[in-house]
């Protein structure tokens, strides 16, 4: 990849679509099924694992070439969690009330594959700069996703997106896409749109693949 | 040798670093997060005891108490932090009691994870305003298809979550017995 580099620009947006995190690499499934049910929970959610992301790629991305290579993922490891505690603290500080609503699932973004994914699969090969953009793509998209995610079944669940009423009252709620079952649906019907939205974009230019 | 040498210095490098930053972000947020939860807990008294000024915390076994007092130094009532199994996770509420103990004055959730749509409820103006100027006659009871009756402490379950309602009903009742023993 390094003989060859691909423009900047491609290394960001491959994140917000044809490497999508969630709609692609379908990597990162706890927070994309567990806090969408409100697209503020998942804004947060997004926004807290992109810093993660973009933190740890950058120390990551400084650190690489003077870390063993046997003990590359406990480094790893320790940074990341080093940065989610942070962003844990930062939550709990500031937004209270969306650290309440995120519960458990802020700590455990340690465990969130996207990130430990991208220091493993693109920041140990790459130069800072380029695994900095590459985090901020991956960031971007993961939010982005989560956002479609949530404001789907706030909409439907609850009738409102971002805590704005839209539907009518006549509207009967579907309670269940607030519910677990709601978030395997949303996400189902999400990755299964893509890949339609994806496969008719290569049958009509397929020249210029 | 040499090269386990150079991974044992990495690795305490790294935790190094990174802990004393978190040691860093702690000493700055901590405070914060401390007056964050301090400031619910008041919100919460004060929305469960109308008319007190000040509070001063007491125990009693299991359960936090918190002894509210108007502006003349009077007991208003006490309001007890308690919690209990709902339906899916642990539902905590704050009541709030008259001095005597005769009374509900107020109610509030501090958390639960019940159904969105049904259980949730129990969150709701609706559901919780049933409690304000509740009889205990001794107790509180939330009844399936009841109606509201304020006299004998009886409150309207909320339609499908009645295991939720009966839950809050559990858990009020376990507070009201705390603020008794502890002679309101």
């Amino acid at each position: 990849m390094a003989k060859t580099p691909t423009p900047l620009g491609k290394e960001f947006t491959k994140g917000l679509w044809a490497q999508n995190p969630i709609l692609k690499q379908v990597l990162g499934m706890c927070p994309t099924l567990a806090v969408t049910n409100s697209a503020v929970n998942a804004f947060a959610m997004g926004l807290a694992t992109s810093f993660v992301l973009l933190m740890s790629s950058t120390l990551v991305g400084l650190v690489r070439k003077m870390v063993p290579s046997q003990v590359r993922i406990a480094v790893y490891v320790v940074i990341i969690a080093g940065f989610v505690t942070i962003a844990d603290y930062f939550l709990r500080a500031q937004f209270p009330d969306i650290s309440r609503a995120l519960g458990p699932f802020v700590p455990l973004i340690v465990v969130n594959c996207v990130i430990l994914g991208r220091q493993e699969a693109f920041t140990s090969r790459n130069p800072v700069g380029r695994s900095i953009v590459d985090a901020a793509g991956m960031g971007v998209g993961f939010t982005l996703a989560l956002i479609v995610m949530g404001s789907v079944r706030e909409l439907l669940g609850n009738g409102s997106v971002f805590g704005v009423t839209l539907l009518p009252q006549v509207f009967e709620r579907w309670t269940i896409m607030l519910l677990p079952p709601g978030a395997f649906l949303a996400l189902g019907v999400l990755i299964g749109t893509s890949n339609l939205i994806a496969a008719r974009r290569q049958r009509r230019a397929p020249a210029a693949q | 040798m040499k090269r386990a040498l150079h991974m044992i210095v990495v690795l305490t490098l790294t935790a190094a670093i990174i802990g004393s930053l978190l040691a860093f972000v702690f000493a700055a947020t901590w405070p914060t997060i401390q007056r964050n939860e301090r400031a619910e807990l008041e919100r919460a008294v004060y929305r469960v005891l109308p008319g007190a000024q000040r509070f001063e915390e007491a125990a009693s076994g299991d359960f936090s108490l918190y002894r509210g007092y108007d502006e003349n130094d009077a007991l208003v009532g006490i309001a007890v932090r308690a919690q209990g199994t709902g339906f899916q996770d642990v539902i905590s509420l704050m009541a709030g009691f008259s001095a005597d103990c005769d009374t509900v004055l107020g109610l509030r959730v501090l958390k639960q994870l019940e159904t969105p749509g049904l259980g949730a409820k129990i969150d709701g103006e609706e559901f919780l305003n049933q409690f304000q100027g509740l009889a205990l006659a001794p107790k509180v009871a939330v009844v399936k298809g009841g109606i509201l009756d304020r006299a004998t402490g009886r409150v309207e379950a909320i339609t499908g979550a009645t295991i939720s309602s009966k839950a809050v009903e559990g858990i009020v009742n376990n507070a009201l017995d705390a603020a008794r023993k502890a002679g309101g």
